[in-house]
Parts: C-alpha cells; sequence; structure tokens
C-alpha cells in the first residue's frame, strides 16, 4: 500500500460524522441518544424534555461519529424558541445524517417531519422505536412499504431493550460511506410540480436568495417550504412574491398540496402495519377517569398529598438518625478540640449549619423519588392537560403548568424549559412568576419549621404550601401580563404519552439529577455562608454575647418592618443569607440559635408564634429567587432589567403574602 | 365482575364510612376516601360512547385503595425502623378497605382481559 493510500485510508477512518436526532416530542429520542451513545441524560415520559440540543459521541467500526439530540418538534416550521433550535441546526448546520425517531403507537404524527427533512434532501434514517410496546398491544409493522416509496432505511427500534440498535449503527455506518445520496424524487401532482419548477427557475435570479440557501435551491425544499408554511420565515423579497402570486394562486395550491400530502402518509403507513392491534388499554381505561375535567383535579390533589405524606412519613425515622449521627460528630468534636474559637466554629458553625441542612437529605430524595414516579409515569402531562382549562383563564396554557412543576425541583430548568412556550407575552410573565414555585431548596425550612409547629397536619400544611404556591405563580402571571403589550393566542396541543410503570434506573437517575445538587451546595455555598454566620455572630465580642453580635446588627435594620410579625433579628438575618441559596436560612437559624441542631426546633418554638411561623413559611414560600434564578432570568430576557424587577418583585408580594397568612392565621391558630 | 352497580355501591358506601371514621385521625386518609367515594359515585352515571365507563371508575378507585394500604404498610415499616415501636398505630380501616381494593381490582381486570380476548378472537376470525 503506498503511502498516500494509506494517509488516505487513515483520514477516511478518522474522520469524525455527525448525525442528528430528530422526531415529535416523547417519542424516545433521548433514550436512543443515551442508547448510542452510553450517557444518562434524564429521559422524561413527557414532552418538552429536551429544550436545547445535547451533544455526544460514539464510535462504530473504528469510526467516530458525533450525535446531536435536538428538541421535539412536529413540523420545521418553528415558532417556540425549542422548535427554532431544531430547525436552525438542520438548515444551517452541517448534519451528514439525520435521525428520525417516530413512536410505533403514532407512526403518522412522525411522517410529516419526515416528509419535510426528505424534501430537504439530507441523509435520512427512519427509526420506529418502541416497537416491543407495540407488539405488546398486537400492533405489527413491516418497515418496507416506507424504506421503498422513500428510499430511506427504515429500523425498527426500542430504545428500553435496545433492539435495532446494531442495526442502527450499521445503517449509519453505511450512510456515512456514501458519497453521494440518491434522493428519491418525490412525484408531486402537476400543478404543484409546475409551481416548484417556476418557483426554482425565479429563485435563481435573486442573488440574495439563492446565497441565503444555496444547499436547498438544487432541491425544491423552498419552494414546498413556502408552500406549506408561507413566507415568514424566509425573508423574500416583496416583487419576487408578487410575481409568485400573479401566477399562481397560493393558498388553493396550499390546500391541494397538503391534502395529497396527508392522502399519501396516510396510504404509506396504513401499508406499513400488517396488524392494527386491540383498541383499547389499560391506558384508556385509566385516561377515562384521570382525564375527567372534576376527578381529574381531585386526583392530581390527591396524588400531591400523597407525595407528601409519604415524603413525611417515610423520610422522618431516617431524618432522625442522621440527626443523631451529627450530634455524636459535635459531641465528639467537642472532646478532642480543646481551643474555644475552633471548638465553636466547628461544632456551633460548620456541624451545626451544614448538618442543620443536610439532616434533610432523605426528605429530598424521598421528594424527588414520588415526583419522579409521577412523570415517569406519564401522569403529568394528564395534569398539565388538566390545569389548562383553568391555567387559560390566567393567560397561561398546560405546557406552562410543566415548567411549575419543573419549579418544584429547581426554579433554573423551569425558567428555562419556558423556552417552548412561543407565546412571548405568556413566555416573559411566566418567566418572573416562576420564581414563586416553590423549589426544593426552600424544602429544608419547611420542614423544620412544619415539623416545630404542625407536625401533626405536616403533609395537609405541606400541601398547603405547594398549592398556594401554584396559585401565587398563575396570579402573578395574569397580573403581570397586563403590562406587557405583545399578545399572540397559540392553542395548547399536547400528546398524552402512553402510562408506562418507571423502571428504577430512570427513576435512580431522576432522583440522583435532581437531589445532588442539594449535597453540592451543602458543601459550597451553604458551607461557605454557614461560615460567614458563624465569623458574623462571633464577632465583635468573640462569641460572649451573641445579641450584640454583627449579625444581630444585620437582622436589627429590618425589624421595624418585621416585629409585628414576631420576627426578631434572628429571623431575619437567615433570610438576608437564604437570598443566596434557600437552604441557608436553616443552617443561619442552627448556627444563630447556636443551640445544636437537636433542639433547634424547641428553640425556634420559643421564638416564634404558630401564626408567625406560618407566615415566615410563606414568606420564603415567595421572596427573592436565589442568585442562580436570577442569572437564568436575566440570560432567558437578555438583560438585567427583569432580574432586577424580579429580585424587587418577589420580595414586595412575599412580605404582603406573609403580613396576609399572619393576619389569617392569627385568627384560626 | 358483572354486578358494577353493586360495586361501585360497595366501595361508595366503604368510603364514606371510612372517611369520616378516619376524621379525628388522618386529614390524608379523609381526602383520599373522599375522593375514592366521589370516584364511584360518577361511575353510576352512563356514559354510552365509552363501554368501560363503569369498569374505569371501578378500576380507578380500587387503585388508590390499594395505594392506601401500600402507604400504611410503609408507614408502619418506617416506624419500625425508627425503633418507634411505640409509635405504631394500624389503621385497620385502611387496611380493610385495601384488601377489598386487592380483590375488586384484580376481579375487574381478569374481567376486562376476558372482554379483550373475545374482542381479540372476534378479530382474527
Amino acid at each position: 500500500m503506498s503511502k498516500d493510500t494509506l494517509k488516505d485510508n487513515v483520514e477516511t477512518v478518522d474522520k469524525e460524522a455527525e448525525i442528528s436526532i430528530i422526531g415529535n416530542p416523547n417519542v424516545g429520542k433521548t433514550s436512543l441518544f443515551n442508547l448510542l451513545t452510553g450517557t444518562k441524560q434524564y429521559v422524561a415520559n413527557w414532552p418538552g424534555v429536551t429544550v436545547e440540543k445535547k451533544i455526544g459521541s460514539f464510535k462504530y467500526k473504528g469510526k467516530t461519529f458525533k450525535l446531536v439530540d435536538l428538541p421535539g418538534v412536529y413540523t420545521l416550521s418553528a415558532k417556540s424558541e425549542d422548535e427554532r433550535v431544531a430547525k436552525d441546526y438542520l438548515i444551517s448546520n452541517t448534519s451528514e445524517i439525520v435521525i428520525v425517531v417516530a413512536d410505533a403507537l403514532n407512526l403518522e404524527s412522525s411522517m410529516f417531519l419526515l416528509f419535510q427533512l426528505i424534501e430537504i434532501g439530507v441523509k435520512t434514517i427512519l427509526v420506529i422505536n418502541s416497537v416491543d410496546e407495540a407488539r405488546d398491544k398486537g400492533r405489527i409493522i413491516d418497515p418496507s412499504p416506507i424504506s421503498k416509496t422513500l428510499n430511506i432505511p427504515v429500523i425498527l427500534t426500542s430504545a428500553k431493550t435496545g433492539e435495532g440498535k446494531e442495526e442502527l449503527l450499521e445503517e449509519a455506518y453505511k450512510l456515512s460511506k456514501e458519497k453521494n445520496l440518491t434522493k428519491k424524487k418525490i412525484m408531486y401532482p402537476e400543478e404543484i410540480e409546475n409551481f416548484i419548477n417556476f418557483f426554482q427557475d425565479k429563485v435563481s435570479k435573486y442573488p440574495k436568495i439563492s446565497s441565503k440557501y444555496q444547499n436547498y435551491i438544487d432541491s425544491s425544499w423552498l419552494s414546498i417550504y413556502f408552500l406549506e408554511f408561507g413566507s415568514e420565515d424566509l425573508e423574500l423579497p416583496k416583487d419576487f412574491l408578487t410575481e409568485l402570486k400573479e401566477n399562481f394562486d397560493i393558498e388553493e395550491l396550499k390546500n391541494k398540496y397538503l391534502n395529497w400530502k396527508f392522502n399519501f402518509i396516510s396510504y404509506l403507513v396504513s401499508s406499513s402495519i400488517i396488524k392494527e392491534g386491540i383498541d383499547w388499554s389499560l391506558r384508556d381505561i385509566l385516561d377515562h377517569v384521570f382525564t375527567h375535567k372534576i376527578l381529574g383535579i381531585l386526583i392530581y390533589v390527591f396524588a400531591l398529598f400523597a407525595v407528601f405524606s409519604l415524603t413525611f412519613s417515610l423520610a422522618q425515622p431516617l431524618s432522625d438518625l442522621l440527626d443523631s449521627a451529627f450530634t455524636f460528630l459535635g459531641n465528639s468534636i467537642s472532646e478532642f478540640v480543646t481551643i474555644p474559637w475552633l471548638e465553636s466554629l466547628l461544632v456551633d458553625g460548620v456541624i451545626a449549619g451544614v448538618g442543620g441542612v443536610l439532616v434533610f437529605i432523605p426528605q429530598i430524595f424521598i421528594l424527588f423519588f414520588f415526583l419522579g414516579f409521577l412523570e415517569e409515569s406519564g401522569y403529568l402531562p394528564r395534569a398539565a392537560f388538566l390545569v389548562d382549562r383553568i391555567a387559560r383563564n390566567f393567560g397561561l396554557s398546560g405546557r406552562s403548568f410543566m415548567s411549575i412543576i419543573l419549579g418544584f425541583g429547581c426554579n433554573v430548568p423551569a425558567i428555562i424549559s419556558t423556552k417552548t412556550i412561543a407565546n412571548k407575552k405568556e413566555r416573559l410573565a411566566l418567566i418572573l412568576s416562576l420564581p414563586f414555585a416553590s423549589c426544593s431548596a426552600r424544602l429544608p425550612v419547611y420542614i423544620l419549621l412544619i415539623s416545630a409547629f404542625f407536625s401533626t397536619h405536616a403533609a395537609t400544611i405541606m400541601l398547603l404550601v405547594y398549592l398556594s404556591s401554584i396559585a401565587l405563580v398563575l396570579i402573578s402571571s395574569k397580573f403581570l401580563q397586563r403590562f406587557i403589550t405583545q399578545s399572540e393566542d397559540i392553542p395548547f396541543i399536547i400528546e398524552l404519552p402512553r402510562f408506562r410503570m418507571p423502571t428504577l434506573k430512570n427513576l435512580s437517575i431522576y432522583t440522583w439529577n435532581r437531589g445532588k445538587h442539594f449535597l453540592q451546595k451543602a458543601g459550597g455555598i451553604i458551607l461557605i455562608a454557614t461560615v460567614l454566620i458563624w465569623l458574623l455572630s462571633f464577632f465583635p465580642n468573640f462569641g460572649t454575647d451573641i445579641n450584640s453580635s454583627f449579625a444581630a446588627s444585620i437582622g436589627r435594620v429590618f425589624e421595624p418592618l418585621t416585629n409585628h410579625l414576631g420576627w426578631d433579628w434572628r429571623i431575619n438575618t437567615g433570610l438576608i443569607f437564604g437570598v443566596a441559596a434557600k437552604e441557608i436560612v436553616v443552617s443561619s437559624y442552627a448556627t444563630i440559635f447556636n443551640v445544636g441542631e437537636g433542639s433547634l426546633t424547641y428553640a425556634l418554638q420559643n421564638a416564634l408564634t404558630p401564626a408567625s411561623a406560618l407566615a415566615l413559611i410563606f414568606f420564603v414560600m415567595a421572596y427573592i429567587p436565589c442568585f442562580a434564578t436570577l442569572a437564568t432570568i436575566k440570560a432567558e430576557t437578555n438583560g438585567w432589567r427583569w432580574a432586577i424587577f424580579s429580585f424587587i418583585y418577589t420580595t414586595v408580594v412575599a412580605y404582603l403574602i406573609a403580613n396576609l397568612v399572619f393576619f389569617v392565621g392569627g385568627i384560626f391558630l | 365482575m358483572k354486578h358494577k352497580n353493586l360495586t361501585l355501591s360497595l366501595i361508595a358506601i366503604l368510603s364514606i364510612i371510612f372517611m369520616l371514621l378516619n376524621i379525628q385521625k388522618n386529614f390524608f386518609y379523609v381526602f383520599s376516601f373522599f375522593v375514592i367515594f366521589l370516584i364511584s359515585i360518577y361511575g353510576f352515571s352512563n356514559d354510552n360512547r365509552i363501554w368501560y365507563h363503569k369498569s374505569a371508575h371501578i378500576i380507578v378507585s380500587s387503585f388508590i385503595g390499594l395505594f392506601l394500604l401500600a402507604y400504611e404498610i410503609l408507614d408502619i415499616l418506617f416506624t419500625m425502623l425508627a425503633g418507634e415501636f411505640s409509635e405504631i398505630n394500624l389503621n385497620i380501616y385502611v387496611i380493610i378497605f385495601g384488601i377489598l381494593s386487592i380483590t375488586i381490582f384484580f376481579l375487574e381486570l381478569r374481567y376486562l382481559r376476558k372482554k379483550r380476548n373475545e374482542a381479540l378472537n372476534k378479530e382474527e376470525r
């Protein structure tokens, strides 16, 4: 072998090929991505999990493939942010191969997207996923009619069991080796063909368009795209459009084209399905009740109530064990460390503060485990579907409700997930209202105060807090939308996913991904804040009188505003430091009350009345988003203006709510 | 099960009784039994478009009853794990309702599967 040939071969082997995965929402794109790359991206049983593209890689037969997981879309006529991500990527980028993932139980809805990609002329593989579930329902699919008609490889897979993986890899490898793609010429009706020819002929005379869409000018894609979705995204010159309108009745052609496409796809799908399977299942039976307009809402409240009850019942014994472990650690350090200030720093500062937060690990993980169960099983989209009607009264849609639920974990991904909302007015109002969604960082504060004051009705109070949190997001959105001018009404369309028994693996990934941030924060920002609070409470009088410490001075500044609520400087100081991260409120109290974590509950019972504790819970639920959330608001709204607004707005709202709760609570408690 | 209205009546009556009996004990159970009661009551109505309407209400209400039994058992197990044996307070109403729910749930599921098989056989023929 000559040197040059060897070099050529090496280059061929090493050259990276790029593959994109695209498909409708919730068809298993991320599962397929994980299967091919061996990564552990979280896969949820609800649409809209991927709102930004994810990149991974894998090797097959010595060739490296870069794999890009794109957000779920129905067509390439993108209106919302996530759809735009997918469209822009496919049009402007250099993906060598595109894998279109379709659901074996809902094949037809993916075919429109597949058709668009074939029209673009990229190398396409159709993956019909979840064939195992289809088989269970008696549905049998033959991929050859689609494959032969469209001249593309069609693979039957199950991302869950790994079925079809090898075949898919082999096809991707073969396609990557093919230098020239033989594009299947789609035979459109005569009028459409005439239009395409005319369009292509005219467009070549407009250099501006030709250079912008140079990759697609030789194909019919641009003309078909124009026909289907209009010129809004294409920025075509006015005289060009006038010329088209003079020669063709665009509306009539559009209807003809859509009818033809619909019939063609229906025929293609029906010829591929050998056996339909049964038309009802346990899913239908459950859905009949779960999506009932009254019972559905009650069942959703029941589901939340059950999650909170389980969290409190199951986590409490584990939490007590951790509590005992930290007390033991504190006592042991007290015996060994003889330098008073160091002992105080370690025992009253680090162990009381960080340990005071870490004892809530069981609650956090158990809560996420069960919330994960609701998401994974496919129940949450049903809740979103039910809430859509209520949410519409507040200028939001069921899609927004998904973001609120995400916000129960962390406000940062919840705000990012608003990219799926096409209505700009709704999106901005939701971004500014989402900090009211009660994130998990606030959980330790709730648990601490609820355990101290309302232990017999713990789950009920927790449910009340979460329902109030949802109500607050809705009311706030309605209020804010009054001041935002842009508006366009876009209907909420959601495909209800199938009910699935969540796998322990996926639930573990979900729980760990959400819970690990809590552990990371405990070793980072909470530890730093705890040491800082200890320093402020130890100086200037070296721990002899905490009431004249720097911490006390800071908290006293706000006492005129909070005295009537029963909050003294200790409560205020904790709230001030809690702005960095809400868990710090608990670690601050553990340090400031200086009582050791075992009796913090008792110390709080002496410092607060039940009404002021309830007011404090609601204040924490609503007040200032953490720094990470503010930074995300800044990033998503392209400036500090709305982040600063959010800072002030949430503080004012939280203060008003705390006063209201204190007043009403004072009557009943 | 063939006697749908009878099954729904049994669920409705027991759930409302157990709801009242739990008022002083546990609000979560009160709310849960209330939801079960409403689901069974709605099941009495006729929905001609969906042949499994009554079955669906029986399945879902008994499913919640089954969940409550699992919750009660887990609660007891975790209380034992903490070594707080004196705190164990068995809620007999939930246990009774849970066992009844398991029976109803599986009987109804069996009935539905039988219907499904009949439909499949018809299709094949």
